[in-house]
């Protein structure tokens, strides 16, 4: 079977984003006044327009491409992609959902250092040392600026509270 | 206020230490982020910004002034040296800077660069100031039907030519436009899109949106392909640009600057295409044509000009009618708005001081720029050894403390996540995030507008076709619109004749 171009899946996707914008989001998660005078003044009115747009934006990339039969877009990468870089893709974002569950417990200064040393781990870092100060280091200073300085209220976690 | 007096509180404004010490160290900064390889100048924009919301007003946006004019200079430095630009708009200037680098002639170069830069800074510094309080003074007489049809107009122009593909540029401005609907409705009070979640009540975050988009996506690509090797150096040589060979270029230089201006002054065009034209015309016109792609310093002074051209002239429609040039200026208007000020015609009647205050500190920062820039030419060797294994995970914790503090809210920092993988996507498809930004931001006026004028007229859309105004703003939005369409077919018609072949 042909290999379809990126194109065509993304219009695709695109198509069925705005249908179910149009057809359950917009019905779902808009609420509409009673007392609305007239539709161009209704809060459906301008998501509704833009659902649509979506939609034809998406039927355009499809047609454009069915019509214009290029070739699948490279991928950039010699070998198509490797499994070690979907791998490191998903313990990034199990990475970052760690961080902002460590943040209230840790404190965002500790959570942060915490990322800081497992990001550099997982791309492999060659500057051990390095990173290790900066892990800590990096955190301490801007928490410095904005607490004492800017006056933010850094979230300091259940542990090691600092000044 | 007559123009003296303007003139003069602006300059209480910023002739003092602290302003002055702001837009030095928004340079430094700059110029270092721009000459990092990875490290954009948007990029060092949208870190920046969070630091600037405990300084006055004056002091924050100078600041993230002299990042953006820094960044775009810094990106510079790397192009001639290791021939990887650090920002887009650079890469008219590897076609000759790095040549001259290959001949032991990188000094040369750096030199030419700089001095092409500040000038062409100050020449666009001046454009602003000549053009913007004129502007300004013309769109006072704008109501909300005006305003509709400009940002229209802005948004056709802006998704049409910030990416590869019209379709793709457009989804992205939808995308953006959905996004700024969500919170609660400014008519009725009523919400959308906020599925009782509180948090989404005042609706996304922009600064959580824009470093989501433009920080993120740059680790993310990181993650999926860590490499840590240096590309070579080359030395600075012993050669440099002297007053003759400026004087020589000064004519494409000049020619540059104006390029930059024109085209900075449009909404949505931004640097790259200004360098990339004021390259191409300097070769037509100089005697010398057939050195250029060689190594010809009239080459780099050229796309330089055209590069730093529009950095004052993208905040001509920024200040005199709220609408951003480019995806930096709007990151800057976001700070405006943090600071509780509004961009357009009326802050030149109600804040006058920090307008006049603004025009003088870009005119001081051509001058800044000339110094640090010249200091960071000679420091790029340590800049370039920085391990991005360590810095990307630093620019992760800047972006969570910097989206934090915006609002105290650790529910923005989800929202940076969510928008750091979606820009992750869209870079990965190939679809361009600076229209997404844009209808962000000009998502809630263009609907605002729209809205207020159905009120205006009670619901009749002749309103939308009022005067002469409307009527050019919807000419030259159907203008660019078919511009548009058929230069991406015959880019189309291109492509498949080189495929068949």
């Amino acid at each position: 079977m042909p290999r379809l171009h990126r194109n065509i899946w993304l219009g695709a996707g695109v198509m069925l984003f705005a249908l179910a914008l149009v057809f359950a989001a917009i019905p779902f998660g808009i609420s509409t006044p009673k007392s609305v005078r007239s539709l161009v003044l209704s809060p459906i009115l301008w998501p509704t327009i833009i659902g649509w747009c979506l939609f034809l934006g998406g039927a355009l990339l499809v047609a454009q491409q069915l019509i214009g039969r290029t070739r699948p877009e490279e991928s950039g990468e010699a070998g198509g992609p490797r499994p070690d870089a979907w791998l490191r893709l998903g313990a990034l974002a199990l990475l970052m959902a760690g961080y902002y569950i460590a943040i209230p417990l840790f404190g965002m200064v500790w959570a942060s250092a915490l990322a800081f040393l497992l990001l550099a781990l997982l791309i492999r870092t060659r500057y051990r040392v390095t990173s290790l100060i900066v892990a800590f280091g990096l955190p301490l200073v801007t928490y410095a600026f904005f607490y004492h300085v800017a006056g933010v209220p850094i979230p300091q976690g259940e542990f090691v509270r600092l000044p | 206020m007559s123009l003296m007096d303007s003139l003069a509180l602006g300059f209480q404004l910023v002739f003092h230490w602290q302003s002055l010490a702001a837009l030095f160290g928004g340079i430094v900064v700059g110029v270092f982020a721009g000459a990092i390889p990875g490290v954009s100048a948007t990029m060092a924009v949208a870190l920046t910004l969070p630091f600037t919301f405990s300084l006055q007003p004056i002091y924050g946006i100078l600041l993230l002034l002299g990042v953006y004019k820094g960044g775009i200079f810094g990106g510079s430095i790397p192009a001639i040296l290791i021939k990887t630009p650090g920002t887009p708009a650079s890469s008219a200037t590897v076609l000759d800077g790095y040549p001259l680098a290959e001949q032991g002639k990188a000094g040369k170069a750096l030199g030419m660069a700089l001095y092409a830069s500040c000038t062409a800074d100050l020449i666009s510094n001046l454009a602003l100031i000549l053009f913007a309080g004129w502007l300004a003074s013309f769109a006072l007489s704008f109501g909300p039907p005006e305003f509709f049809t400009l940002i229209l107009f802005s948004l056709t122009i802006i998704a049409g030519v910030s990416g590869a593909s019209l379709l793709k540029g457009l989804i992205s401005a939808c995308l953006g436009l959905l996004l700024a609907t969500i919170g609660l409705d400014l008519v009725y009070g009523t919400e959308r899109f906020v599925f009782g979640e509180p948090d989404l009540m005042g609706g996304l975050n922009f600064i959580a949106v824009l470093i989501g988009l433009f920080a993120l996506p740059e680790i993310i690509s990181f993650v999926w392909n860590p490499s840590d090797g240096h590309d070579k150096v080359r030395s600075l040589g012993q050669h440099h640009a002297t007053f003759e060979e400026y004087k020589r270029s000064f004519k494409s230089i000049v020619r540059g600057s104006l390029i930059g201006v024109f085209l900075g002054s449009i909404p949505g065009i931004g640097a790259a295409p200004s360098a990339f034209l004021s390259y191409s015309e300097a070769r037509r016109n100089s005697p010398r044509k057939d050195n250029f792609g060689k190594g010809e310093i009239e080459g780099v002074a050229a796309s330089e000009a055209g590069n730093n051209g529009v950095a004052g002239a993208t905040l001509i429609p920024l200040l005199a009618l709220g609408v951003p040039g480019d995806v930096i200026t709007a990151i800057i208007i976001g700070a405006f708005m943090i600071h509780g000020l509004q961009p357009g015609p009326m802050m030149f009647i109600a804040n006058v001081d920090i307008i006049y205050a603004l025009f003088l500190g870009l005119l001081v920062s051509s001058v800044l720029l000339f110094f640090v820039g010249s200091v960071a030419i000679r420091l790029f060797r340590f800049i370039a050894d920085i391990p991005r294994s360590v810095l990307f995970p630093g620019v992760l914790v800047l972006c969570v403390f910097g989206v934090y503090a915006v609002n105290n809210s650790i529910f923005d920092i989800v929202v940076m996540f969510v928008m750091g993988w979606l820009g992750y996507f869209m870079l990965r498809v190939r679809m361009p995030a600076a229209p997404f930004l844009i209808a962000f931001i000009l998502g809630p006026l263009l609907e605002d507008n729209f809205r207020q004028a159905m009120l205006m007229s009670g619901g009749s859309f002749d309103i939308l076709f009022r005067g002469p105004i409307t009527w050019f703003f919807w000419s030259v939005s159907v203008l660019s619109l078919v511009a548009l369409v058929r230069n991406e077919m015959r880019e189309r018609r291109s492509r498949l004749a080189q495929e068949a072949a």
